[in-house]
């Protein structure tokens, strides 16, 4: 009889081949065995950064990371039936939705960061490209999101980053804002008062990062 | 080949499939196409010589056509096709394009791998300007000798407004095809072809660029990413071709993306090149590999994009009549050493590879003012002496490449340089100083190794 390290094992490996219906059998095998769902989510948690660094040394690739994403929703859904809301809550970093804005159809960079997000521990919403603020801004009241993520590639459309702030910020909506893209820079996103910026993935990842811990401060 | 109207009724009609799905098919067949041949780059080369493999990238990008098709964003549908529809295309499109008019008419053509012809130029823009800057920006490229067409800058404020919104959006648009054109009569160049930059892909702000084109002027409709079309190039494409404008697309691909590595990015530059071929008649196109962290790594122009980007051009010179150019697009801004290496390494591939000489300029499009005729001028400079110098073969040109590689770009990172206004005087269409001597630095460095500038 495999040991509960093994049975994380067993997951995290099917999560590393991308193999959903292997993921299935070992997180039912997990709850079946009463083994700690919490520990389960962290060591799927790491396994997924694990994906994340090799992408950053170019190992693998974005569909990987998407791959290993819905691989972990699988176990994450069949996990969610035995735990309790909070529990569920202080299983991730925290909830980013993100895309990219009102009339930009370029999403390549938008989908390496919503991946890289997910496989650091966020639970990302990718409602992606040629994003109204509406659309936005419905999608993180629904799922109740700590950030909103917006990307542009064209020049032109960088001003609809400042829409989105100046909505947020008008109706006093509880969220963050970080914006990054081509043609945007921090001093931009400084100027139009977004609360992050990121020049590529990985700074998106840590700007979020830095985003909650200033929302955990109650900032 | 089959007309745009026929593209818009299959992209209403074909099967409806989730983008997601696309994305990952996408990724599941080149995957195959890669591990089948198998693709692999060897380590050592900068320019492919494995003639088969030409071959069995054509007809992997064939077979993903019409076993998938091509997506359309609009409609969440893959347009579909026979293969002799896609052979036909193929074959009809054009070798050349007629541009411009008059004394400045020129043949925009196909080039052939290690050719002894000069490479066609587009010197600029496709970046942002300032729009106080634009009309003398616009003269000053269009005074480059060998410019055979001048691609439209984008910016995020005209007539002292921002352009947040569609009337404006049309109206910018307007403007940019005017500048075009009123540089290139101040430049004494009053039939220079231009090219239409999308500031905004809106079907309406599009035709609005458009309206003052002439028959000898183009428009640059690019396939998306991951292989995509979507309405607004599309009605842009059946206007286009209805006036008689050329077609330009994008159609590089980016490594680490849905197409994975340098080996599957081939297969999407090659298909996004068909897929702008068939669905946009685009004549003209920007192929070949970039990767993802181009932002910030001057490894872009090494192995092995340098292999992947010559396996693109080979195909596609060998393979069909498209018109190929290659995209200088460095990590560093103008007035840096790290600037005119990048470009020399581009200058030396686009001449091997069969590729013309394509608007050079900073990755980053944050960057305002980030380009100078110098950087063009630097590409036709080095590409000239390449061919005068008889380094354009691939063993030869492999060498000196590396020696660039590993004793200039390897020791440099990237920096975003100098405006225009800091490093070029336009009303003496010269550099100044600080860039003038720098530029003598690498260009003697350059010639040190052998070739003859």
């Amino acid at each position: 009889m495999a040991n509960r390290d093994e049975t994380f094992k067993e997951l995290c490996d099917a999560i590393r081949s991308f193999d959903e219906g292997g993921v299935k059998k070992a997180a039912e095998a997990v709850v079946e065995k009463k083994a700690d769902l919490m520990k389960a989510i962290k060591e799927m948690s790491d396994t997924l950064g694990g994906i994340g660094e090799q992408f950053s040394r170019g190992e693998l690739f974005l569909p990987h990371l998407v791959m290993a994403g819905d691989a972990m929703d699988v176990a994450t859904k069949v996990f969610e039936e035995h735990l309790s809301q909070e529990e569920m809550s202080r299983s991730k970093l925290g909830t980013v939705v993100i895309g990219t804005v009102e009339g930009d159809l370029h999403d390549i960079g938008l989908n390496i960061v919503a991946m890289r997000l997910r496989t650091s521990g966020f639970e990302v919403h990718n409602v992606g490209k040629d994003a109204s603020v509406s659309r936005f801004v419905e999608k993180a009241q629904q799922v109740g999101a700590d950030i909103i993520g917006a990307s542009a590639l064209l020049t032109v459309t960088r001003s609809k980053h400042k829409d989105l702030v100046d909505e947020v910020r008008g109706r006093k909506l509880p969220f963050k804002v970080m914006v990054g893209g081509g043609p945007v820079t921090r001093e931009y996103a400084q100027q139009i008062g977004a609360d992050g910026y990121g020049e590529d993935a990985e700074e998106a990842v840590a700007e979020a990062k830095r985003l909650m811990e200033e929302k955990g401060r109650g900032k | 080949m089959l007309s745009l109207l026929e593209i818009a009724d299959r992209s209403q009609s074909g099967p409806r499939t989730v983008e997601k799905e696309w994305d990952l098919n996408l990724f599941k067949q080149i995957n195959g196409y890669v591990q089948k041949y198998p693709v692999k780059y060897d380590g050592h080369e900068f320019f492919n010589t494995d003639e088969k493999l030409l071959d069995y990238v054509m007809e992997s990008a064939v077979d993903f056509i019409v076993k998938n098709g091509v997506y359309c964003i609009t409609t969440g549908r893959r347009i579909l096709f026979e293969e002799r529809e896609v052979w036909s295309a193929i074959r009809e499109t054009p070798k050349a394009v007629l541009m411009g008019e008059g004394k400045d008419a020129r043949v925009f053509k196909q080039r052939k791998i290690e050719e002894n012809e000069p490479l066609g130029l587009c010197p600029g823009h496709h970046s942002p300007f300032s729009s106080d800057i634009i009309p003398q920006a616009i003269k000053n490229f269009a005074m480059i000798p060998r410019t055979d067409f001048l691609e439209g800058p984008n910016f995020v404020e005209c007539g002292g407004r921002d352009i947040s919104s569609q009337p404006l959006e049309a109206y910018a648009s307007m403007r940019q095809s005017r500048w075009l054109k009123e540089g290139a009569r101040e430049a004494g160049r009053p039939g220079l072809s231009v090219l239409y930059y999308p500031i905004h892909t809106r079907g309406s702000t599009m035709i609005a660029g458009m309206a003052d084109l002439g028959t000898g002027d183009g428009v640059l409709l690019s396939v998306l990413p991951d292989v995509k079309v979507e309405h607004d190039l599309l009605t842009s494409a059946v206007f286009s071709e209805e006036r008689g404008n050329y077609r330009v697309s994008g159609s590089f691909a980016i490594a680490g993306g849905f197409c994975g590595g340098p080996e599957g990015a081939i297969f999407e530059s090659v298909l996004k090149t068909l897929a702008g071929i068939l669905c946009y008649h685009d004549q003209i196109h920007y192929v070949g590999v970039e990767h993802q962290k181009s932002l910030n790594a001057l490894e872009i122009m090494t192995q092995p994009l340098n292999w992947a980007r010559s396996v693109v051009f080979q195909t596609l010179n060998t393979k069909t009549n498209a018109i190929c150019m290659i995209w200088a697009i460095p990590s560093s801004g103008p007035c840096t050493e790290q600037n005119l290496w990048e470009h020399a390494v581009r200058a030396i591939e686009g001449v091997i590879n069969g590729g013309n000489l394509y608007a050079p300029r900073h990755v980053r499009t944050d960057i305002n003012l980030g380009q100078t005729p110098l950087e063009a001028e630097w590409l036709v400079e080095v590409s000239d002496a390449v061919i005068r110098s008889g380094f354009n073969r691939r063993e030869k040109a492999g060498k000196l490449l590396e020696r660039i590689i590993e004793e200039k770009l390897a020791a440099l990172k990237p920096v975003r340089g100098k405006t225009i206004l800091e490093c070029y005087d336009m009303t003496r269409h010269e550099p100044k100083e600080e860039y003038r001597k720098l530029y003598d630095r690498v260009r003697l460095q350059l010639s040190e190794m052998g070739l003859e500038l």
